[in-house]
């Protein structure tokens, strides 16, 4: 019905409008409370959102609108009150039922009254009905539809954040730096990340989706392995895996079950780590802590050996200067003194070993020293072996001992050289006269390890380094020997040819430098020794050495020897009074200190030892300068390189006297530090 | 209303979703067939289930129209879930300062859009076991300021969580707050848990929203040491004077699942 027929209809009922409505007016107390108990009914039909308590408001105002709608007919007004009934959650329920409460009241009411008067009322409760039906409908409608654009908007949100999740997840696994592999049920791989095919050498995806994951495993089939993961939540092993190509690498790999939503097993998922560095890692700290215990060993035999070999040789010398030169016993005994001064050979070469030795770091040119030991190699190295020289002119400068680097560039080159002629003789016929039996070449370069080249050597910091390769086309060496190659004694030469201790002095040099060496030989190939040594910016001074005056001369002066060693005790004391000095001597650091207190001033220099029972030196050292802090004190120890021995030096001791020791070096030292003025030693120094 | 594992199970339109299942049981429109479907299969055994939330949620406005009255002009909502009219900031004076909070990161996110940029008016995440997220957050001072007299809303969800965590969480919750501070809650005593009540709550489980039923002596002794405040432990059709229509429900209720509702204002 349109509002223009109502208001016609309107104008032609007015009397039986006016009748309606009062008769409405009239009975307000009884309709409201009936219209009340019929929302009351309805309660739970209503939105949630509409509260119980709101219904007995909405009773009266029920009523006041359609009182309001029989005066003014107006349908428009009726349809936003209906549209606002949707909005607070009254239930349609409701709203018809009061709509039947509204028509009974008229049937029963105005029954009485003219049929016309009836028919008014009844189309007046409709009309007033059908319009607020109409904009609750409306209402409800744009609710509804407010509520799916809500719902979609927060959906939309949501799968936005859940695809956004989704893709960082895709991304971690596919970018992973470890391999990742997944496969269905059946073992068919549907899934791996470009870290397994770089790891596994594929070109590409394709060449590996829908293959059997199985033989990525080190396992013949997935049934067994699905039976361990029904009952365990993983799997985990290490093993060398084989590529296509034929190559090997260590591999860890980790097997995980991957279930749908009812937790029902639909395929697995393994993660590949290419622990091969690892592997790499572990073998050099093993090799690493080896050494480092062979080192220990050594660093205490030579201790005890240089006192032994001190004494021998000290007092064959003594005996020696008493004895004509021509006499057999002369001869005799020189070749004690001969034996003793090889076997101090060997224990300096061991000291290189131990890291005891000690040396004048100064920034080189490594280049420079190769040349040097260059010219000496061609010299000596047989003439069929070519030897040449790649140097890297830009070289940068590293802070080292030139003698021992020099000392092991013609270690590792006699090494090269016996691996040439090692191999020479199986073949010997057939080598052409006039072409060389080998080559040895010595390259230098500058390096930059980054994080990842240094982490494949041991306790390696990233950095700028100085690389010396020495590559030869020798025998090479099986992986059993390169294992042993730096353990002192250890050789493949025979006892005739080798010491064993020509690689080992080179391993503990480069140790002394903070380098580290890198070796590769194939057997029947040949060797590649890479040594690096990190390079210096700054500009050290080198120290300076003393100059030695080996002509002895004649002493004046007391000097107190404090050494526990009986027999190194008598031999300075034989040396230093044969040279006309006075001497005292202790047999421990407690000794001393209260010999000194005896004798001072009266004493010019202290000879002190370093490791002795009772009072160690460098006590004794402290004691001894309280009671004259100007004390001339001389270091005597085959630890040079210890951190004491140092510190002592520091703390102004005046000098250094490495043991074994030259007699007439050391008297010429004692000599020569009581009549010098009293100044700390510096660096240390050989006499 | 969603686990704390899901990114979100009311965005996932191929799964039953019990929040979503709550909203068609009160007659709203934010779901999908799939959750008519799951809600449809819990009404064969709790045909009385879209009156009994509506009276949980009714005893929401309740609650908050009574405490406000009361002069309480700060409240703390967990597990607010979809928001909608009657949110306590609509129904109570505008100056009332609201936070209100839920698990699940969809609905926070909708209803931030939805609350716009009142001032008075935060809605965060947080999961009603573990309260402190919320109570150690900066979210507190900023929306109450120093003041910690408040009202706190527990409404119609103990019974989705275990013991220790409603017992945690309310303890959590009275060492937090200053004395006079109140709080509602809204349980069901199950003591005599029927099987229709459990067939309902395994199709629960089933959409990832495990009942815990429990009596009301367990309850009180979870709620200690909040005392309970005036008017006691009452029905919840009592607490929204419904005693005709909503004694026939409660009945109704109590038939099919042996279970009775009731609300409690807990005070320090």
């Amino acid at each position: 019905m349109t509002a223009m027929s109502a208001e016609h209809q309107y104008s032609d009922n007015d009397a039986a409008s006016r009748i309606v409505l009062n008769h409405f007016l009239s009975h307000r107390e009884e309709i409201i409370p009936e219209i009340n108990r019929i929302l009351r009914m309805k309660a739970f039909e209503n939105r949630f959102i509409l509260h119980p308590k709101r219904l007995k408001e909405i009773g009266t105002e029920e009523f006041d609108s359609f009182t309001d709608f029989l005066k003014h007919n107006d349908e428009k007004n009726a349809e936003d009150h209906g549209g606002a009934r949707a909005g607070e959650g009254l239930g349609e329920d409701s709203l018809l039922s009061m709509g039947m409460v509204l028509r009974d009241i008229v049937l029963k009411r105005t029954g009485e009254l003219e049929r016309e008067t009836l028919a008014f009322g009844i189309g007046a409760v409709d009309r007033y009905i059908f319009s607020i039906m109409r904009g609750y409908i409306r209402a409800r409608e744009n609710i509804i539809l407010k509520a799916q654009e809500q719902l979609r908007v927060a959906l939309s949100t949501a799968l936005e954040t859940q695809r956004r999740e989704l893709h960082i997840k895709n991304h971690a696994i596919h970018t992973y730096i470890n391999g990742i592999m997944i496969t269905d049920i059946e073992g068919a791989i549907t899934y791996v990340n470009p870290a397994f095919i770089k790891m596994w050498k594929f070109a590409e995806t394709e060449n590996v989706i829908g293959k059997q994951g199985a033989r990525f495993l080190g396992i013949d089939s997935f049934d067994v392995l699905n039976r361990h993961l029904s009952m365990n939540s993983g799997w985990q092993k290490e093993y060398s895996a084989a590529r296509e190509d034929g190559s090997t690498f260590d591999v860890d790999i980790s097997v995980s079950r991957i279930h749908d939503n009812d937790y029902k097993p639909i395929g697995i998922m393994v993660s590949f780590v290419d622990i091969t560095g690892r592997k790499r890692l572990e073998v050099q700290f093993r090799q690493s802590q080896k050494m480092e215990a062979l080192g220990q060993l050594a660093g205490g035999i030579v201790h005890d050996f240089n006192n032994l070999l001190q004494v021998i040789s000290g007092f064959t010398e003594l005996e020696l200067r008493k004895i004509q030169k021509e006499s057999r016993e002369y001869k005799n005994i020189s070749q004690i003194k001969v034996a003793a001064d090889r076997g101090k050979d060997l224990t300096a070469q061991l000291r290189y070993f131990t890291r005891q030795a000690s040396g004048k770091h100064r920034p080189v040119n490594i280049n420079t020293i190769i040349s040097e030991t260059h010219a000496l190699l061609k010299r000596t190295f047989p003439p069929e072996i070519r030897i040449t020289l790649e140097l890297d002119p830009n070289l940068r400068m590293v802070e080292a001992d030139p003698s021992q680097i020099s000392q092991m560039l013609l270690n590792l080159c006699v090494n090269a050289r016996d691996a040439v002629l090692i191999k020479k003789e199986p073949d010997d016929s057939k080598h052409v006269p006039g072409e060389p039996l080998g080559t040895i070449t010595l390259y230098t370069e500058n390096v930059k390890l980054d994080l990842e080249s240094a982490s494949r050597f041991i306790n390696t910091q990233p950095g700028d380094y100085v690389c010396l390769r020495i590559v030869d086309t020798g025998s090479g060496m099986t992986p059993e020997v390169k294992e042993r190659l730096f353990e002192p004694f250890f050789t493949t030469k025979g006892e005739k040819s080798g010491t064993g201790l020509g690689l080992a002095v080179v391993y503990g040099i480069v140790q002394k430098h903070t380098g580290f060496i890198d070796v590769k030989s194939v057997p029947g190939e040949g060797s590649i020794f890479e040594i690096y040594l990190p390079i210096v910016e700054i500009d050290i001074k080198s120290a300076v050495r003393e100059d030695h005056h080996k002509t002895p001369q004649g002493g004046k002066g007391t000097i107190l020897i404090v050494e526990d060693q009986p027999q190194v005790r008598e031999l300075a004391v034989n040396a230093l009074e044969n040279s006309g000095f006075k001497v005292i001597t202790a047999k421990d650091g407690l000794t001393g200190v209260e010999k000194y207190k005896e004798h001072y001033p009266a004493v010019d220099l202290v000879v002190l030892d370093v490791i002795m029972p009772r009072m160690g030196g460098r006590e004794c050292f402290n004691k001894l300068k309280e009671i004259n802090p100007e004390i001339k004190v001389l270091i005597i120890t085959g630890y040079t390189a210890d951190e004491s021995v140092q510190e002592l030096l520091k703390e102004g001791a005046v000098g250094l006297i490495e043991k074994p020791f030259d007699l007439d070096d050391f008297t010429e030292t004692v000599r020569r530090r009581i009549s010098s003025d009293r100044t700390p030693a510096g660096p240390p120094t050989s006499p | 209303m969603n686990t704390e594992n899901d990114i979100s199970g009311i965005a996932d339109a191929s799964q039953p979703n019990a929040g979503r299942m709550y909203d068609f049981f009160l007659g709203g429109s934010h779901n999908f067939e799939i959750d008519r479907q799951a809600a449809q299969q819990v009404l064969q055994y709790a045909p009385f289930l879209p009156q009994f939330l509506r009276l949980v949620r009714w005893f929401l406005g309740e609650a908050a129209r009574r405490l406000s009255d009361q002069g309480y002009d700060k409240f703390l909502d967990f597990a607010s879930g979809l928001p909608t009219v009657d949110h306590i900031h609509q129904i109570l004076p505008s100056e009332t300062r609201v936070i209100y909070s839920d698990i699940d990161p969809v609905t926070v996110a909708y209803a931030q859009e939805i609350i716009g940029d009142n001032p008075n008016v935060r809605y965060v995440h947080c999961d009603a076991g573990k309260p402190e997220d919320l109570l150690n957050s900066g979210i507190i001072e900023e929306v109450f300021g120093k003041d910690r007299k408040v009202t706190i809303g527990f409404n119609g969800i103990a019974w989705f969580l275990p013991h220790e965590k409603v017992g945690g969480s309310l303890k959590k919750l009275y060492e937090w707050a200053d004395t006079g501070s109140k709080l509602f809650i809204c349980d069901a005593d199950m003591s005599e848990f029927t099987e229709a009540a459990k067939k309902s709550a395994e199709i629960y489980a089933k959409v990832g929203q495990p009942f815990y039923p429990r009596s009301l002596d367990k309850m009180r002794e979870l709620i200690s040491p909040w005392e309970i405040d005036e008017p006691g432990v009452q029905p919840l059709h009592q607490w929204l004077d419904m005693m005709e229509e909503g004694r026939e429900v409660a009945l109704q209720i109590r038939d099919g699942w042996g279970v009775d509702l009731y609300g409690i204002i807990l005070k320090k």
